[in-house]
């Protein structure tokens, strides 16, 4: 195992191969994928699993119009991806529960009761635009299931931004309501302060979920157990999530002292939103994001101060999906800036 | 068999637009409505076309060295012209196209053709060949911003098509939507020109630069394989 | 020294030729370019007004509302005043300033209303420039509807859906100023008031 290094790996000195043209390998690359299907599809099934509660409870909480959410969007995810297999004659890779798993995470970002056409652009453009038109797992920039989500949200931002349902499980008599960033920016606007010192039963209400938002962004303690769960399973690291957490509660902290009327308390910030959500799900993505640690808290720190300051100041009143999607853009520069450990040397170095 | 060829190679086989990738500025800005494409295309061809013709009269006249100035100043004083009628008989549609007919100036289809064509061809080949290309542009840009309107505005020439159910998906007329598009049908085209050759027996004519292993995107991407591979250590 | 020469020549004779071929364009455009801009440079202050035959963009009133300068534009006809136009802001929108240009008649009821600068967002708040939205201001007046709020505060004027706060800017805005014009009706109107007093221009 340790002799077959990965091709990407760096040439031998001696070799007389042209370095200059880096371009060669992805001509080489560029139509049949050979990779091991079988272990992306295991590290895939975490991450779903590790969604699992948070999604239950959205059904839970939501009633119907969440399961068909998610059915749905999951249901699309793999039959585009399936489908641009098909037309381009690819071999698949639809098993590998990737797009199962992006599915899945843009059901999470939308408002229950989203109509089926709305979930199934949002995939099209996930799936084909951001995913395979680039070329396939490990070849796109951007998160797709958040490509989705945010061309929903520019394209159709009445059903994105308005349409949300307080929790009444089983949605017989949901009512619209405003999502607790979406109340805070109102109140700021209306009386001129932020209505949003938590209270403790509002705390509580944030951490466990009684609230309005789009699927899985509603309760952060079920999240958490999920990301809880990746860390201790290995697929993820700390340092992605904690940067985000920890950049959005120092930066919310800093303008909070510096005038609390007009900006809300740190702790509002760090449990409101899709942060958690984007933080453990989105933040760690193997292709999106930096491979070195020290990438990662870059990575994290520029996703949360995004996000700030486009909850504070711009014109969405949520930021951590451009948050993300921003900084996905600068991954490449990232990585280059903190080389990464070249893999099999380390298990080299153990063997 | 010359004339028809230097006419028609405009429309596809050298297309400003989607072969030959020129032009991209107002391909992108002004494409949010059919009207608006139509009236660029045309600004452009007449620019196009008087300043072929001219500059082919004068090929020999003008001295190598000073032929960019010349046909500089030759381009500029016929997007002049197209402002000045413009502004004064279409207003509304001068209004809504603004910055870009000045601009017409440095579209590099014009400079491009002069330098490429006109000061090496006669008058009737350059004529047709601006002709040519002028069509070809404006087809494009139509085409471009047809595409944008029905999808994004659900209207095509300012004419509702798609019924009141319609929800416009506001992404095109947007600039990213732009970018989206023009991307999508690029390749498109490429795929198109691929089956075609592939049928004719011959190479497809994309040009190097255009193919996606030439795409700074992936140069800059060198780390696609260290991604999968960490994907799979994760797996182990 | 010959080919300078040559060169200075052919650029020379290529710059009077087109000069000469502008100076022609733009002779047989020039009036037609005029009446153009001269219709844009009042657009918009005119069709929020009443018709009127004086330079309403020269024939201005500055008051100071506690706040900020109200510029108003005043319109007349034959000497008679017409109405006014003044641009009010609501600092108020879901991002930033949003600065509407509203034209009022002699009895203080809206004639017109354009949206000239906001930074709403695109698909929701930016509707306050729909025709659909900004016409129901129309004919409306300080004291006509009595209470100025959108529909879901229980007023008359239908929110944006999912732009309520957008909304709501502009109605308080439009309110706002029209008290403000009402208050100084006299002073904008000048010259002529006999002619002000309710009933005078307006419906």
């Amino acid at each position: 195992m340790e002799e077959r290094l990965p091709d990407a790996g760096p040439k031998a000195p001696g070799t007389k191969e042209k370095t200059e043209e880096p371009i060669a390998r992805f001509l080489v690359s560029s139509s049949p994928h050979v990779h091991e299907g079988i272990r992306i599809r295991s590290v895939m099934g975490l991450v779903i699993v590790a969604l699992l509660p948070a999604s239950v409870f959205s059904i839970y909480l939501f009633g119907l119009p969440a399961l068909f959410t998610i059915l749905v969007s999951v249901a699309s995810a793999a039959g585009f991806e399936w489908l641009w297999q098909k037309v381009v004659r690819r071999p698949g890779t639809a098993g590998d529960l990737s797009a199962v798993l992006t599915g899945l995470l843009l059901a999470l970002n939308l408002p229950a009761g989203s109509p089926w056409w709305l979930i199934l652009v949002g995939n099209l453009f996930a799936i084909v635009v951001a995913k395979q038109l680039y070329g396939g797992i490990g070849y796109n920039i951007f998160n797709p299931a958040l490509v989705g989500r945010v061309v929903l949200l520019v394209a159709f931002p009445v059903h994105m931004t308005s349409r949300w349902i307080s929790p009444s499980a089983w949605g017989m008599d949901a009512v619209t309501t405003a999502t607790p960033l979406g109340r805070a920016r109102e109140a700021l606007l209306a009386t001129g302060s932020v209505d949003a010192a938590l209270t403790r039963n509002e705390a509580i209400d944030l951490l466990i979920g009684n609230r309005a938002g789009s699927l899985g962004e509603v309760s952060v303690i079920l999240l958490l157990i999920g990301g809880i769960f990746l860390l201790a399973k290995r697929v993820i690291t700390w340092h992605a999530p904690v940067a985000f957490i920890g950049s959005v509660w120092a930066m919310a902290g800093i303008f909070h002292l510096a005038n609390p009327a007009r900006f809300a308390d740190p702790s509002f910030h760090v449990l409101t939103g899709g942060l958690f959500l984007g933080a453990f799900f989105m933040a760690t993505d193997y292709v999106t994001t930096p491979l070195a640690p020290a990438g990662k808290i870059v990575f994290g720190i520029g996703c949360g101060v995004v996000t700030v300051v486009i909850r504070l100041f711009g014109s969405y009143p949520e930021g951590v999906s451009f948050g993300i999607l921003l900084m996905n853009a600068f991954t490449p520069l990232i990585d280059r800036a903190f080389k990464p450990a070249v893999f099999g040397a380390r298990r080299a170095k153990t063997a | 068999m010359g004339a028809g060829r230097e006419f028609a190679k405009g429309l596809w086989s050298e297309n400003p637009i989607f072969r030959v990738v020129l032009g991209l500025c107002p391909t992108l800005a002004v494409t949010t409505s059919a009207q608006n494409g139509v009236g660029m295309g045309i600004a452009a061809t007449f620019v196009l076309l008087c300043s072929n013709v001219i500059i082919s009269v004068l090929r020999s006249f003008i001295p190598r060295k000073i032929r960019i100035p010349a046909y500089i100043v030759i381009i500029a004083t016929f997007v002049t012209v197209v402002d000045l009628v413009m502004n004064a008989y279409f207003n509304p549609l001068h209004k809504a196209l603004g910055i870009f007919i000045p601009l017409i100036v440095v579209n590099c289809i014009i400079m491009g053709r002069a330098e490429a064509f006109a000061s090496k061809n006669g008058v009737l080949y350059s004529l047709l060949d601006g002709l040519g290309m002028g069509i070809g542009f404006t087809i494009s840009l139509v085409a471009i911003a047809s595409i944008r309107e029905l999808l994004g505005n659900g209207t095509i020439f300012g004419a509702a098509v798609m019924g009141s159910s319609y929800v416009p998906f506001m992404l095109l007329i947007l600039p990213p939507g732009a970018f989206i598009l023009l991307g999508t049908m690029l390749g498109a085209m490429n795929r198109v020109e691929i089956a075609l050759a592939r049928r004719a027996g011959r190479a497809p004519s994309i040009r190097k630069e255009h193919d996606c292993a030439s795409c700074a995107i992936f140069a800059g991407w060198s780390n696609a394989a260290d991604k999968i591979k960490a994907l799979e250590e994760a797996g182990r | 020294m010959k080919e300078t020469f040559r060169m200075c020549f052919v650029l020379t004779v290529i710059g009077a030729a087109c000069a000469a071929l502008m100076a022609f364009v733009n002779a047989q455009t020039k009036e037609p370019i005029e009446r153009n801009a001269g219709g844009q440079k009042l657009d918009a202050v005119s069709a929020v007004m009443p018709p009127s035959d004086n330079d309403v963009a020269a024939d201005t009133l500055v008051l100071n509302d506690g706040t900020r300068d109200v510029k108003f534009h005043r319109g007349t006809k034959n000497g008679v005043p017409v109405g006014a136009a003044f641009a009010v802001v609501a600092p108020d929108g879901y991002s930033g300033d949003i600065e509407i240009l509203v034209g009022v008649d002699t009895a203080g009821a809206v004639t017109g209303l354009t949206v000239l600068k906001h930074l709403e967002t695109p698909g929701l708040g930016s509707k306050i420039e729909t025709p659909e939205f900004r016409d129901q201001y129309l004919g409306k007046s300080v004291r006509d509807p009595e209470t100025w709020s959108v529909a879901k505060d229980g007023g008359v004027f239908k929110q944006i859906t999912g732009a309520t706060i957008s909304s709501r800017a502009v109605t308080n805005a439009v309110a706002a100023g029209l008290a403000f014009f009402e208050a100084h009706k006299a002073e904008v109107l000048g010259g002529a008031p006999a002619t002000a007093p309710s009933g005078g221009g307006g419906k």
